[in-house]
């Protein structure tokens, strides 16, 4: 992967535990590709990974993609988000969709989905979001 | 906290990570109190709780409340959840309460608030769920009877 607006920020905690790595930009489309790993402590008592965990992934893809096609100069603070579970998810890898919607001054319509390696969408995700100038981020 | 319909079920890891604990049972009311740690680990680029890890939170808070009311019978498979995030959330203590709405034999209508340890709401969530019987549970997480 070349640089990217990503390598000016320091790698927050949460894309931590979720295993989130960035896998593809498409400007074109407003789109960011963006891979996570399901981990054991992510599961259920039906043994699948926990819904609100799949949004913790979903809200991670979405973030990102208002982050890139604002060229690194907003991001989000989510204000709400609507998470429809398709497929029980399993351990292992998944793979998420963000694109941006619109984008205005103050608000961003986001949308984001998950699929499991075979391809199968188990979730999907739409978003608004306050926009936040990143120059007030914290340091570090 | 007097015995309840959890004691008869393992802790699942995703409970383990949001360190869930029972605190309040109000089965009139169709409501349980639950309570979580946001870690550190949890937080995303703004210094604050990510999102996502509050629907986790109120994700095992709506849940929690559909097992209670349905006596430990039903356990919900979310079909859709609707997350409101009204406030930042910081590493801490954070309460959630959960009220089974209405629990049908197939379909469930959940809501859940999350609240600091000031009482500030931070987010909440409504979910409607397919509501599965605990004995199709896996094996290793079915009830015990003793």
């Amino acid at each position: 992967m070349t640089a990217t607006v990503f390598d000016n920020f320091a790698r927050p905690p949460c894309a931590e535990l979720l295993g989130w790595r960035l896998i593809a930009i498409d400007r074109v489309k407003q789109q960011v590709r963006i891979g996570f790993t399901a981990r054991p402590e992510f599961l259920n008592p039906a043994g699948h990974v926990q819904g609100g965990l799949l949004a913790a992934m979903l809200d991670d893809v979405m973030g990102p993609a208002a982050l890139v096609m604002s060229e690194g100069r907003l991001f989000t603070s989510s204000l709400d988000m609507t998470v429809s579970f398709l497929a029980p998810a399993r351990l292992g890898a998944l793979i998420g969709e963000g694109t941006v919607i619109q984008l205005g001054k103050t608000i961003g319509y986001l949308q984001g989905e998950l699929r499991d390696e075979a391809g199968v969408l188990v979730a999907r995700a739409t978003s608004t979001a306050r926009m936040v100038a990143t120059d007030r981020l914290p340091a570090g | 906290m007097p015995g309840s319909e959890f004691d008869k079920l393992p802790r699942p890891p995703c409970a383990e990570m949001l360190d869930w604990k029972l605190v309040e049972i109000d089965k009139p009311g169709k409501r349980v109190v639950v309570s979580f740690t946001a870690k550190q680990e949890f937080v995303s680029s703004s210094g604050f709780i990510q999102g996502g890890m509050l629907a986790a939170m109120l994700d095992d808070t709506m849940g929690s409340a559909a097992f209670v009311i349905s006596d430990g019978r039903q356990f919900p498979s979310s079909i859709d959840m609707n997350v409101s995030f009204l406030a930042p959330a910081k590493v801490g203590k954070i309460f959630g309460e959960g009220t089974a709405v209405q629990l049908g034999k197939t379909i469930g209508y959940l809501q859940g608030e999350l609240r600091d340890e000031a009482g500030t709401l931070l987010a909440r969530a409504t979910s409607s769920a397919r509501m599965v019987t605990t004995e199709v549970l896996p094996t290793s997480h079915k009830l015990h009877s003793d």
